[in-house]
């Protein structure tokens, strides 16, 4: 009995041994759901495939909350001296993880890879949000843009050419206002709903021919007469009842499908959704320009975090570029509503047909050439700053505070936090 | 000796989870946050910042609102409640336990109902005043000043209950024949209350009314979770101005100096409950 026992253990050592040299590296990938859809679940099915094409590393993706949670949960994980190794983060909060040196440069990855040849295929236009102030943190992932959408049978209705989408601002509100409808005193439909966000408001004063920051990151332009121009035209619209005062990504495209909005503002990575719900005839276009056409970028990058193993860092970078590949990014793009990230993707054969049923992925992807800088605010501590922005959006477009005083306070503000990066 | 030995277990905790992050926010408040997590010492600039900034002083103007919205209208309520269900009513049970129900709901899960309810559109709430002829077509969680007013609803509902069954305890107490001498005296309904209920029942409404005040500042889920502080920072009150600070911007600095004005309101209304305690509340033995 006890022969067999010591059999059994040394047996057991030996499989152990055995484990543990074949060890695979494995890492941990935090990721957050930005838009509504089973995307944790398709997040997985990716890992899974792959899991099964390297068969020495094995990813662990794991939802970590939206956004601000991701940057939450990798930056306490990494000051308790455990960081995951992947993650996906926003273009505002890289800016964070690399002042906080909780993420590593990519400039030796990429060199490694041929350099600027390896980058090529990707948009430049997505390029932009993944570095700070001019060294590369990280690789494209899921990334969007604002975009267009209106109602076509409204546009019929409202005696509208449904093929002639507001190309400019003056448009917009002239469509706006035949558009809205109203019994008795409620407003029954709107014209045209622009969530609060700071992301539109950037947009608006890119189109009026202003900039949030510099390139530097260590200066904002809140206050700038195109600043206050744009938010005043925003402010407008609320002012002549053409649209709500409050609403957030969600509730405008749930409301455009609801038939309560005849256009709106919202994200590519609303696509799908509206694709999916809405019961009438609809369209996307560009966002109407003023003194030029300009949108910003949105959605997320993947980084690799710091204070892990070398090996660690180089299956993190594997597992990286895999996920970018065409394929990859043709899938990713056809699931969600992203726009894929890079150029080649649209040439796999799955993705070509997709786009042929489905012609507003183009739209999508031919806005990009009017991207100028990315998604601002691309400085240090940006999430508080983006924070002011919609600070003084949600005052001034509520009639609360003029557009001028509520961007002056922004820029103040602004200016306290940016200081100590001068 | 042995008492100090029998204390030590949860001294060393308290020491460990309460008196030492105190002490450290203090320490944290005097720093500002630089690049890559460097600090550099800067005395009371953050305090100076924070008291001149208008957004600080609408966070405190906000809790003033909540605190006293939520608080006077919760304890009247449970005080109310308290009294009608501790005569012998028929379904007595049923009330207590339906008004008790509320506060043994997860904040959190609760105020995501309460969106609903909220909703303008499909929102029970604005069928139901439309159902009274009142045309209503409020978009509660997005305009001034009705954001306010909901959080303050929902903290109504969360709390009268609890508070109702801290009055029960303290009715229950009464000693019976107080009233049966009064009876014989020939009060009425109302001087019983005002002479023996209300009077015998203040260390309760007491302890109740300073327990409710502290609530106030320490509720912060609904806030999180229906309005994010928003509509333009109407809703905003200390305890998510801590939490945007220091978990959303990573402003430790900015976001321990709150927290030590949180802490000294807190430890102000402690010393008030047992200074008052000892000095003002009537006690019958």
């Amino acid at each position: 009995m006890r022969k067999y026992f010591v059999i059994a253990l040394f047996v057991l050592a030996v499989f152990a041994t055995s484990l543990i040299a074949a060890d695979p590296v494995i890492l941990r990938f935090y990721f957050p759901v930005g838009v509504a859809g089973p995307l944790a679940r398709y997040m997985g099915e990716l890992a899974d495939k792959f899991n099964s094409t390297h068969p020495d590393i094995i990813v662990e993706p794991i939802y970590s909350g939206g956004y601000p949670e991701t940057l939450q949960r990798a930056l306490t994980a990494s000051k308790a001296g455990n960081p995951p190794d992947v993650a996906l983060l926003t273009a505002a909060d890289i800016w964070t993880a690399a002042d906080e040196k909780i993420i590593i440069s990519l400039e030796s990855f990429v060199e490694s890879e041929g350099g600027e040849a390896f980058l090529e295929p990707y948009f430049q236009a997505f390029l932009e949000d993944c570095d700070v102030a001019g060294e590369l943190y990280a690789i494209p992932f899921q990334k969007s843009t604002p975009i267009f959408y209106y109602n076509k049978d409204m546009f019929r209705e409202a005696g509208l050419d449904p093929d002639r989408p507001p190309s400019t601002w003056t448009e917009l509100k002239e469509y706006a206002t035949k558009l809205v409808k109203k019994e008795g005193g409620n407003t029954v439909r709107w014209g045209v709903e622009i969530p609060i966000d700071q992301w539109l408001l950037s947009a608006f004063i890119m189109q009026n021919g202003g900039l949030v920051n510099n390139q530097a990151g260590t200066e904002t332009y809140l206050n700038s007469p195109e600043a206050i121009g744009a938010l005043e035209f925003m402010r407008s619209l609320v002012a002549e009842g053409l649209m709500p005062a409050r609403r957030l990504f969600g509730d405008s495209s749930a409301d455009f499908v609801a038939g309560t909005t005849a256009m709106m503002y919202n994200s590519t990575g609303s696509l799908t959704f509206v694709r999916d719900s809405a019961t009438f005839d609809w369209g996307v276009a560009y966002l109407p320009e003023n003194v030029r056409r300009a949108v910003p970028t949105g959605g997320g990058q993947l980084v690799i975090m710091a204070g892990i193993p070398v090996e660690r860092q180089k299956a993190a970078w594997e597992f990286i570029k895999w996920m970018t590949l065409p394929e990859q990014a043709a899938t990713w793009s056809m699931k969600t509503g992203y726009v894929a990230v890079r150029k080649d993707a649209f040439d796999v054969p799955e993705m070509k047909a997709y786009v042929e049923g489905f012609p507003f992925a183009i739209v999508a992807r031919e806005q990009l050439q009017f991207v100028l800088v990315g998604e601002p605010p691309a400085t240090h501590a940006a999430r508080q700053i983006a924070r002011f922005m919609t600070d003084a959006l949600e005052g001034a477009i509520a009639g609360m505070i003029s557009a001028k005083d509520a961007l002056n306070m922004a820029q103040a503000e602004a200016e306290r936090v940016l200081r100590p990066y001068k | 000796m042995l008492g100090y030995l029998l204390i030590l277990p949860s001294f060393v905790f308290l020491i460990i989870f309460t008196y030492y992050p105190v002490v450290r926010s203090v320490w944290l408040s005097l720093f500002q946050k630089m690049a890559g997590g460097v600090t550099k010492f800067v005395g009371l600039a953050n305090y100076e910042y924070m008291f001149g900034s208008r957004l600080f002083k609408q966070v405190m103007q906000n809790n003033l609102v909540y605190s006293l919205g939520s608080v006077i209208p919760a304890i009247l309520l449970g005080l109310v409640f308290a009294i009608l269900l501790n005569k012998r009513l028929k379904l007595r049970g049923a009330f207590r336990f339906s008004i008790f129900y509320p506060t043994m709901i997860p904040i959190a899960a609760a105020s995501m109902v309460w969106i609903f309810l909220f909703s303008q559109s499909y929102g029970l709430l604005n069928k139901v005043l439309n159902l009274f002829g009142l045309s209503s077509n409020i978009d509660w969680l997005n305009t001034t000043p009705y954001a306010m007013l909901s959080i303050i609803l929902v903290s109504i509902w969360k709390f009268a209950g609890y508070y109702m069954l801290l009055f029960l305890s303290g009715l229950q107490s009464i000693d019976e024949s107080l009233y049966e001498a009064a009876v014989l005296e020939g009060a009425n309904a109302w001087q019983k209350l005002r002479k023996i209920t209300l009077p015998l029942l203040s260390p309760t409404t007491f302890f109740v009314t300073l327990m409710a005040i502290i609530n106030s500042f320490q509720s912060v889920d609904q806030v999180y979770v229906m309005t994010r502080g928003g509509p333009y920072n109407t809703t905003n009150v200390l305890l998510y101005y801590i939490y945007q600070n220091g978990f959303v911007y990573w402003d430790t600095g900015l976001a321990s100096s709150a927290s030590v004005v949180l802490f000294s309101i807190l430890l102000g209304f402690t010393f008030i409950y047992y200074f008052g305690l000892q000095h003002f509340v009537h006690y019958e033995r």
